[in-house]
């Protein structure tokens, strides 16, 4: 077709496709406005361009934060592997729900999940505003751990910082992207890694035993895990432990086999007599969208301080001083 | 000598035993292509086998599958294939089908209570406490309250604290800046706390305070106790040392060093409620207190004085004039028939007793007559098993509005076992109450409308259960 023809069609046709046109263009407008109003940081207690310390506690093996939502006081799971905000359903029933979705969890099928919006969370030196979160049940960690989860949250929350993570110190430092970096402070990074972020998750690339892996960074994860299907020269560096047993939501509980590897390397730098679990990881694989062979949780970050340049999309390690 | 070495042989050959022992058992399973595979070995002797069906979360059916040549069997949810390698070793062979959730709306956690000290109710754990503070004015205490000095951190921004005391938040308890420190004024009751301060979101263990206590989710915490009583001597003003020992410390003769000022002896400590025993030990003389009346002889003829820490709660029983003797006797004793022996008055029976906070059963005793208070309409359990039960120093009330045709209405939950006897709530205007002191922490519940459960219709705060009813949920803050 020509473009002269085209010309004299357009205005025959554009009566038709304009109420089309506007909705379009105001679909996006609205968009766009509530992507600039939603997971927004208000970083109300410390000055722009300063770095946020935020201070975490430990409930077992899992990092936790104190945090105001809508009123409710109550502790934050910091969990890496959760694409999204969720929330402990107990606690924000009342919310006016915005949609639902079936899910599955951790050890099995948690049911539905409901969609609400919040007006305000409030973290140590954080405050972020028109917050998209789901509900599930989360009443399986309180009651292992006694303490009030009212939910996890993962780096959705912390877009546009570079975020660092000191589990020794119990310590998160969140610098604006752009500003000084506080590798400076800490000395130059033992390791740095091209790090791969899909649906706000980190993956990031080891090697056992000569194979390449692709790890993702899952601080909700009390322990690393190896997916049973990595290469077999992985699995002859693995000692079987012991079985052990993980809880999920409701009264589904999982039992894996947990053990040690002998040595897992970034970089230049290894860990030796690693600890992890061995499990299924394929569907967990399926919704990243990327074969995952395996999650570097708790014990990982025990051993080490990691940092998180979105921006750069690098990952800098700086491994404690007993590690090679 | 060689006594030493005999025993060195033998504590070495074990450790050899043991370690061969453990180091067959580490090599005994391995992972290989989604596969979990076992090497039984048919020479183990059971505490071997033992072992590894503990460590492993297997049964027998396993080993006498493999004795009795099967090439399969399930057990453990999984089918294992069995293959003979030479006489004694067979393989067992199971895929591993532990598949991790699709969706990360959940966290990964081992199936373990947290042993934390964080959370658990640690101000009463203790029966007795004295600070170790490097000065005065780290922590000074007024009534109830506690004033925190941190010395230093002028170039701090902000500075909080957080301990066992508010639930470890890190955003409650903000620090004044001072020009030479930082400090806050907490209302605290008496008893043992964990804390630390948060320094621009570094914790950070108080340096004023040299006692510390170290937990596995907190690393370390300084611990301050708040008093309750203050031990005073003034009669030994030119004596070098004074020390003060009870029951509390189980009459340890090295007892704890009083402080000196201006010739008056004293020592600010924390004593869980309750009755204890006490002398000063002055210069190496044991005394009683001589300000203190209350001096009872021991077995012994030793003359100890006394102090009643806490509120003390007064049970009287009305009428019973002719009875000989009438015994109090409950959960904060044991049930014993004996201890407490109450006084005459002219209209009864009566007696004063310390007792700490919580929830107590009890009856009296009069002649060997068991009865329930009968001025105290909380009850627990049926029949000839009904108690009177009491609150000391309530801290929640449940309340169930309506009901009031209904002929019983319990509330039970997590705090009473789920005991479908206990408590028996009392009518009150339009409500249905009852007085509770629960510990701090989480807490599930229902109530039980003349035999139907129900959740708290006030409490808007409920979990899902395994049997898809709810449980009413509350957490007691610190």
């Amino acid at each position: 077709m020509s473009i002269r023809r085209l010309l004299n069609i357009v205005p025959a046709v554009l009566p038709l496709f304009l109420p089309v046109l506007i909705l379009m263009f105001n679909g996006n407008q609205n968009e766009t406005d509530r992507q600039d109003s939603n997971n927004r940081v208000t970083d109300s207690k410390t000055e722009t361009g300063n770095s946020i310390l935020l201070p975490f506690k430990n409930a077992g093996r899992l990092l936790i934060t104190d945090a105001v939502i809508d009123g409710v006081t109550g502790n934050l799971v910091f969990d890496s592997g959760a694409s999204e905000i969720v929330l402990n359903r107990t606690y924000f029933r009342n919310h006016i729900r915005t949609g639902t979705a079936g899910q599955k969890g951790i050890t099995g099928n948690v049911g539905d999940v409901e969609k609400v919006h919040l007006g305000v969370i409030n973290l140590p030196g954080l405050e972020l505003k028109g917050i998209d979160a789901s509900l599930t049940d989360l009443s399986h960690i309180e009651n292992r751990r006694g303490v009030k989860i009212t939910g996890l949250f993962g780096f959705e929350l912390l877009k546009g910082y570079e975020v660092t993570i000191d589990a020794v110190n119990n310590l998160m430092e969140l610098n604006p992207e752009g500003s000084v970096s506080r590798e400076e402070k800490r000395g130059k990074p033992d390791v740095i890694l091209k790090a791969e972020i899909r649906k706000n998750i980190i993956f990031m690339r080891g090697e056992i035993a000569g194979s390449s892996l692709l790890f993702c960074l899952d601080t909700g994860a009390e322990m690393s895990v190896i997916s049973s299907h990595c290469p077999k020269q992985v699995f002859r560096t693995f000692t079987v432990n012991q079985k052990v047993t993980l809880k999920g939501a409701g009264l589904n509980t999982t039992q894996v086999m947990h053990g040690k590897l002998d040595e897992i390397r970034f970089g230049s730098r290894s860990l030796r007599n690693f600890e992890a679990i061995v499990a299924g990881l394929d569907d967990l694989s399926e919704v990243y969208g990327i074969k995952t062979d395996g999650m570097l949780g708790y014990n990982f970050l025990r051993e080490t301080v990691i940092s998180i340049n979105f921006a750069s999309g690098q990952v800098s390690l700086w491994f404690n001083k007993n590690q090679q | 000598m060689r006594l030493c070495i005999k025993y060195a042989s033998v504590i070495l050959v074990t450790a050899v035993l043991i370690s061969c022992g453990r180091g067959r058992i580490n090599r005994i399973a391995r992972v290989d292509e989604g596969m979990i595979i076992v090497r039984i070995d048919n020479r183990w002797n059971d505490s071997v086998k033992k072992e590894f069906m503990l460590r492993f979360g297997l049964d027998s059916i396993l080993f006498r599958a493999a004795d009795e040549g099967l090439s399969t069997v399930e057990t453990d949810n999984r089918k294992w294939e069995l293959k003979r390698i030479d006489q004694y070793i067979t393989e067992a062979t199971a895929v591993i089908s532990d598949e991790l959730g699709a969706d990360r709306r959940d966290v990964l956690m081992f199936d373990e209570p947290s042993d934390t000290l964080l959370y658990a109710d640690i101000r009463t754990q203790d029966v007795f406490g004295v600070n170790n503070l490097k000065n005065r004015e780290t922590v000074a205490f007024g009534e109830d309250t506690a004033l925190f000095f941190l010395e230093n951190h002028l170039e701090a921004s902000s500075v909080f604290i957080a301990g066992t005391f508010n639930n470890w938040n890190s955003m409650l308890n903000s620090l004044t800046k001072t020009d030479s420190g930082w400090m806050v004024k907490l209302k605290l009751l008496p008893g043992k706390y964990l804390y630390k301060y948060i320094v621009d979101g570094r914790w950070i263990i108080d340096p004023g305070n040299n006692l510390r206590k170290r937990d596995r989710d907190i690393g370390n915490a300084s611990v301050i106790y708040v008093p309750d009583y203050t031990f005073e001597l003034n009669s030994k003003p030119d004596a070098k040392e004074v020390v003060v020992t009870g029951n509390f410390i189980q009459w340890n003769r090295r007892g704890i060093p009083m402080l000196k000022e201006n010739g008056r002896w004293y020592l600010p400590v924390y004593l869980r409620d309750g009755t204890y025993a006490y002398k000063f030990i002055a210069d190496g003389t044991w005394m009683p207190d001589p300000a203190n009346p209350d001096v009872r002889q021991d077995s012994n003829g030793n003359l100890n004085s006394f102090i009643g820490i806490g509120n003390a709660v007064t049970f009287t029983l009305n009428g019973y004039t002719g009875a000989e003797q009438v015994i109090l006797t409950g959960t904060f004793n044991n049930w014993d028939r004996n201890e407490l022996l109450m006084n005459k008055t002219t209209t009864g029976w009566s007696l004063r007793y310390h007792i700490s906070p919580g929830m107590y059963e009890y009856k009296f005793i009069a002649d060997g007559y068991w009865l329930t208070d009968p001025e105290n309409p909380f009850t627990a359990g049926s029949g000839s098993f009904t108690n009177s039960v009491i609150a000391v120093m309530p801290n929640h009330r449940f309340e169930l509005k309506g009901h009031e045709n209904a002929r019983e209405v319990i509330v039970t939950g997590t705090f009473t076992g789920w005991d479908p006897g206990k408590y028996r709530m009392v009518r009150k205007g339009e409500l249905w109450i009852f007085h509770a002191y629960l510990k701090p922490g989480k807490y599930l519940y229902k109530y039980i409308v003349d035999g139907e459960w129900i959740l708290d219709p006030a409490n808007s705060i409920w979990e899902e259960n395994e049997w898809g009813t709810g449980n009413s949920v509350i957490w007691i803050e610190n």
